[in-house]
């Protein structure tokens, strides 16, 4: 099972997570969406937030459109 | 409202403009379109140019002024900073078209898709009474200078290739408020406009941009004044975490109280209860939305009568406060715009700013919501305002306290179509006693200044309520 963390501090929160963590994939798929307080990137000097966090590599500005291409890049490796 | 890039630019725009107001670093206030839109980024309109220029026009609406009023192209949004800092008077005009933005959408114009099979038949030609459908390689066009629009020709076609585009704008809007000038942009007609906020959420292009009071109520903030935020209901789910932390995230940005308006939902229901056994009229409406309100005053006098004389909740709230200190500085903070318009006209609100700008301001100072005590009590009626039928279910409760039982009847959301009822209320039959009108479609947490997806926050209230 491949964890995707979705910031939900304030910063992303606001910027758009409140959205993400709404969409749903298939549990077969292997993904498993959720929720992290804020994981701290959000206090670079260039904020894009919203985050999001998998196997440490992060995704910045995530809208779900580009969550979408995301859990289908991360589900091809497997 | 789902999420889409507008509402990032938006929600982007505004903590960029909170943040240079609050680090008192006008010069970057200038930066914001370069910053939003650096050189190689992907444009969203014709170019990256374009995409700044509209982008300089949202902040100086952020800034509290109407594009409209622009007299100098070359005045620099550190200008318009300095402008609203050093006052304290805005109007009453609470959106501005950014004319860059808007895309000219044309007046119900007719057109006919790639679905066109140039079909045998062509039952689209024959109908035309203007004879504008021509059938050339292989597919039929409309003539748009002989064009009448007439519509004639959508019903006929078996592939339903015909469309009538939109104007996105003028079709949201309930009451006609908005007209193309000469050149086709929108302009907004504040004298029928009931500021339901419809149209900027509607808007593809966000053309319609609210004008936002946050700078003056940092200017507030930064004098050690008495400074209330008035938390409308709808406040649950708006962010992560609870009421509590949401109160102790506001007390943090330098309000001197929150006061849950919720509480004085609570009152409005039972004050309406008690209008309502002793009304002269056969029913009563609710009279918490000031969209509704303003929609009778502007567009349906026959609904007058009949509107509970109660209150709103966030007046009543702002009385109080008043009234224990006329000194001090109410400011709501909501999802709604037509409240600006209300507290423009009252006494008991000075400055009305949306659950987005809250939000823009908590991420300017780096506050993070979850760090606080969780733990809290709120108001179970109360609350319930906030959502599509919960005015209703408050009075009707009240009532039946008093043992007196009522046909209750919700109107949830106002279109173009429920005007014109409301036009002739006096004639419709009313199988009801009492009736809860809310503009918004599910009521205020779907308000055009809402952070969260309705769906989300429909459930953190149910929770609270429960
Ligand atoms: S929908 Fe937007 S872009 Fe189109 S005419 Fe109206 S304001 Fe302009
Ligand atoms: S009435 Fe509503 S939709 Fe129409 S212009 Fe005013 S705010 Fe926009
Ligand atoms: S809020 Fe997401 S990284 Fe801080």
């Amino acid at each position: 099972m491949i964890k995707i963390e979705i910031c939900c501090g304030t910063n992303c929160y606001i910027m758009g997570s409140c959205e993400l963590v709404t969409m749903n994939f298939n549990k077969n798929k292997g993904v498993e969406l959720v929720g992290s307080t804020c994981l701290g990137l959000c206090k670079d000097s260039v904020k894009r937030p919203p985050y999001v966090r998998i196997n440490n590599k992060v995704y910045s500005e995530v809208t779900p459109e580009k969550l979408q291409q995301i859990v289908l890049e991360v589900t091809n490796d497997l | 409202m789902i999420y889409n890039n507008i509402i990032h630019i938006k929600r982007d725009v505004l903590y960029r403009t909170i943040k240079s107001i609050v680090t008192k670093d006008f010069a970057t206030l200038n930066k914001i379109p370069y910053e939003i839109a650096p050189r190689d980024s992907e444009n969203k309109r014709c170019c990256i140019h374009k995409d700044r220029a509209v982008l300089k026009y949202r902040v100086m609406a952020a800034l509290g002024h109407s594009v409209e009023d622009e007299k100098d192209e070359l005045m620099q949004l550190s200008d318009y900073g300095f402008k609203t800092m050093g006052s304290t008077k805005f109007d009453n005009r609470n959106l501005t078209v950014i004319h860059d933005a808007c895309r000219s959408c044309k007046l119900g114009s007719h057109y006919i898709s790639d679905v066109c099979a140039g079909c045998v038949a062509r039952p689209c030609t024959s109908i035309c009474p203007k004879g504008a459908i021509k059938v050339r390689d292989g597919r039929a066009k409309i003539d748009t200078n002989l064009c009448t629009n007439c519509g004639k020709c959508t019903d006929v076609c078996s592939y339903k290739a015909i469309v009538k585009v939109p104007v996105p704008c003028e079709i949201s809007c309930p009451v006609n408020a908005l007209k193309k000038n000469d050149l086709g942009i929108a302009t907004i007609d504040s004298e029928i406009c009931i500021n339901c906020g419809k149209c900027i959420k509607t808007c593809p292009f966000g053309a319609i941009a609210e004008k936002s009071q946050i700078v003056y109520v940092l200017n507030e903030l930064r004098e050690k004044k008495t400074i209330n935020a008035l938390i409308a209901p709808s406040i649950a789910g708006q962010f992560p975490g609870t009421i509590n932390q949401i109160r102790e995230t506001i007390l943090t940005l330098g309000y001197s109280n929150v006061v849950d308006v919720a509480e004085f939902a609570a009152l409005v229901a039972q004050e309406e209860a008690e209008e309502y056994l002793h009304k002269k009229t056969d029913i009563l409406t609710s009279s918490c939305c000031p969209a509704f309100i303003e929609c009778v005053k502007k567009h349906a006098h026959g609904v007058e009568p009949y509107v509970s004389k109660t209150l709103s909740p966030m007046a009543m709230a702002g009385k109080d406060l008043k009234e224990k200190n006329p000194q001090c500085i109410n400011v709501f903070i909501g999802p709604c715009l037509a409240k600006k318009s209300e507290a423009y006209k009252s006494e008991y609100i000075d400055y009305v700013i949306s659950f987005e700008e809250l939000g823009a301001h908590v991420m300017a100072m780096d506050i993070d919501v979850l760090q606080f005590e969780s733990m809290g009590k709120y108001d179970k009626i109360g609350y319930g305002f906030a959502s599509s039928g919960g005015v209703l279910k408050g009075v009707t409760q009240n009532l039946r306290d008093n043992g007196v039982w009522i046909n209750g009847e919700k109107i949830d959301g106002i279109d173009k179509k429920q005007v014109s009822q409301f036009k002739v209320f006096n004639k419709l039959k009313k199988p009801y006693e009492f009736l809860e009108v809310m503009a918004c479609e599910g009521g205020c947490i779907n308000g055009p200044g809402v952070i969260v997806n309705p769906v989300i926050s429909k459930k953190e209230l149910d929770k609270i309520k429960s």
